[in-house]
């Protein structure tokens, strides 16, 4: 798989919570209240936030800011699924990673559910 | 009057909040606060201090009365009344274990009390509710909040349905979305000012939910200071859809089949303020950028309370899902301080290191499953 002339490398997949296109954009992992407080005011255009928790109260002030999410658990009914398609927002939950090392770096999001790695792949 | 007694009240109340545990496929998982203590925190406040909070209600207005008073559209934190039979009787239990129940005989003294807090919150929601039941009963069946007379089911639905289907679905979506979540955090992560109601059955077919955020002017939360506040007290969205089923929680979360239910929408109004004014798509989606920058001022002083107080706000909280009862029944905003707020936080005071010593002992015993949930009253 390509996109914009990368190389992807699939890393993992879980259920896609939105149809339509891929959205592709700069991973940021937020695992505690202390990441949020780093991406106030400071989120790239293209964030897509990996969490580990389907509670999405973590992200609330970041709603409106997130292009997309990748949650290792969760199901459609989740709390992150239910505000994700609220937002409009691509997310996939109960993603499966085969590399989670995946902070600031850039992906693919697929509607099949997949997540691909574009720069190093 | 009623015909139950208090042991029977508790008994449908703990029928239901099985069946809420039991239905209920979403845990809220969260970083920000430890749910579990800050809960158990609640409650023990809830325990001492709501006795005496249903003797002043009483002292003002009679059960039935405050039920009555309760059936009108846009009712601050409306799921309050489970909430407050909640925090008590989960209090109390929480007492009776760390006393030695269920394993040997506990007797705390408090069965006329108890019996005194569940017969009030008996009349208040059997008048509240009107259909002879309590509470929602949590399935597609029969979970069921209709809380409004004729008139006003009546008045919602023209309103919506003059207005019509949505024209911006994505709009809708994303404003009602952001107020959603500046309830949950303002309310430390929990979905207090949250409610929704029905289904209320149209001539045509149609059914008729309405969709509630209040409390966006809180006065008694410490951290919701006025800049805080949205421009509006609260939101209110009646709803007509056709050919999707409706049901409700006891906390009146909506639930629907089709899960995506804006596709069946025939007629949605959005009204705001304590009038219950109509308000524009171009209002709407200004609340909900209020709602989401207050959320960025909110959250950044919640992640850096220190890890007491991120237990001990839980007491001012939970008292505060408890003040409508007693705005309802005549009470002054003074007053409710000194009845209601400042007791939640002198024992919120008192708990706090015992909340996080106990928190553990609530949630073994729940998740047991031992029956009978509560400790029997007597009186």
């Amino acid at each position: 798989v390509s996109g914009d002339g990368d190389e992807a490398r699939s890393v993992g997949s879980g259920l896609a919570t939105w149809s339509g296109s891929f959205l592709e954009g700069v991973v940021r992992e937020v695992t505690a209240p202390s990441d949020v407080l780093d991406l106030l005011g400071d989120a790239p255009k293209d964030l897509i936030v990996l969490m580990h928790t389907a509670g999405a109260t973590t992200l609330s002030p970041l709603f409106g800011d997130i292009a997309g999410i990748v949650c290792t658990t969760g199901t459609e009914g989740s709390h992150v699924a239910i505000l994700s398609r609220d937002f409009g927002i691509p997310c996939i939950v109960g993603t499966e990673l085969t590399d989670a090392d995946l902070d600031g770096r850039r992906v693919r999001m697929e509607p099949s559910g997949q997540v691909f790695v574009l720069d190093g792949a | 009057m009623s015909d139950r007694s208090a042991q029977q009240v508790q008994d449908e109340f703990e029928a239901a909040i099985r069946q809420f545990m039991t239905e209920r496929s979403t845990v809220i998982e969260t970083t920000l606060f430890d749910l579990p203590t800050k809960i158990v925190l609640g409650q023990y406040c809830g325990y001492d201090v709501l006795p005496k909070v249903t003797a002043e209600l009483e002292r003002r207005v009679s059960a039935e009365e405050l039920g009555r008073r309760r059936r009108t559209p846009g009712l601050t934190l409306a799921l309050g009344l489970c909430g407050f039979l909640w925090i008590y009787l989960f209090g109390r239990l929480q007492r009776y274990l760390e006393a030695g129940w269920p394993d040997k005989e506990v007797d705390l003294g408090d069965q006329d009390e108890a019996a005194a807090v569940l017969t009030y919150w008996e009349g208040v929601a059997r008048a509240y509710r009107a259909d002879g039941s309590l509470v929602a009963g949590q399935t597609r069946d029969d979970g069921v909040i209709r809380c409004l007379d004729d008139d006003d089911v009546q008045r919602l639905a023209s309103a919506a349905l003059a207005r019509g289907r949505v024209e911006d679905a994505g709009l809708v979506r994303r404003a009602l979305a952001q107020m959603e979540l500046y309830c949950f955090l303002i309310h430390g992560e929990q979905r207090d000012g949250i409610f929704n109601h029905g289904p209320y059955s149209l001539e045509d077919g149609s059914l008729l939910v309405v969709k509630e955020l209040t409390d966006l002017q809180n006065p008694f939360m410490t951290w919701m200071t006025p800049e805080r506040h949205l421009s509006v007290p609260r939101v209110v969205v009646p709803i007509v859809v056709k050919d999707v089923e409706c049901w409700f929680d006891m906390f009146g979360t909506l639930y629907t089949e089709p899960e995506d239910y804006f596709p069946f929408v025939t007629g949605m109004e959005f009204l705001a303020g304590e009038e219950l004014e109509p308000i524009s798509l171009e209002q709407l989606e200004g609340l909900g950028q209020e709602a989401h920058e207050v959320q960025k001022d909110v959250f950044r002083e919640m992640a850096r309370w220190d890890e007491r107080y991120k237990i001990q706000h839980a007491a001012v909280q939970y008292a505060n899902v408890n003040y409508p009862l007693l705005e309802l029944a005549g009470a002054t905003q003074d007053e409710i301080r000194k009845v209601l707020i400042e007791p939640f936080e002198a024992a919120g005071e008192q708990y706090v290191e015992k909340a996080r010593d106990d928190s553990g002992r609530l949630w073994e015993y729940v998740a047991s499953g031992r029956e009978p949930l509560f400790p029997e009253v007597k009186a």
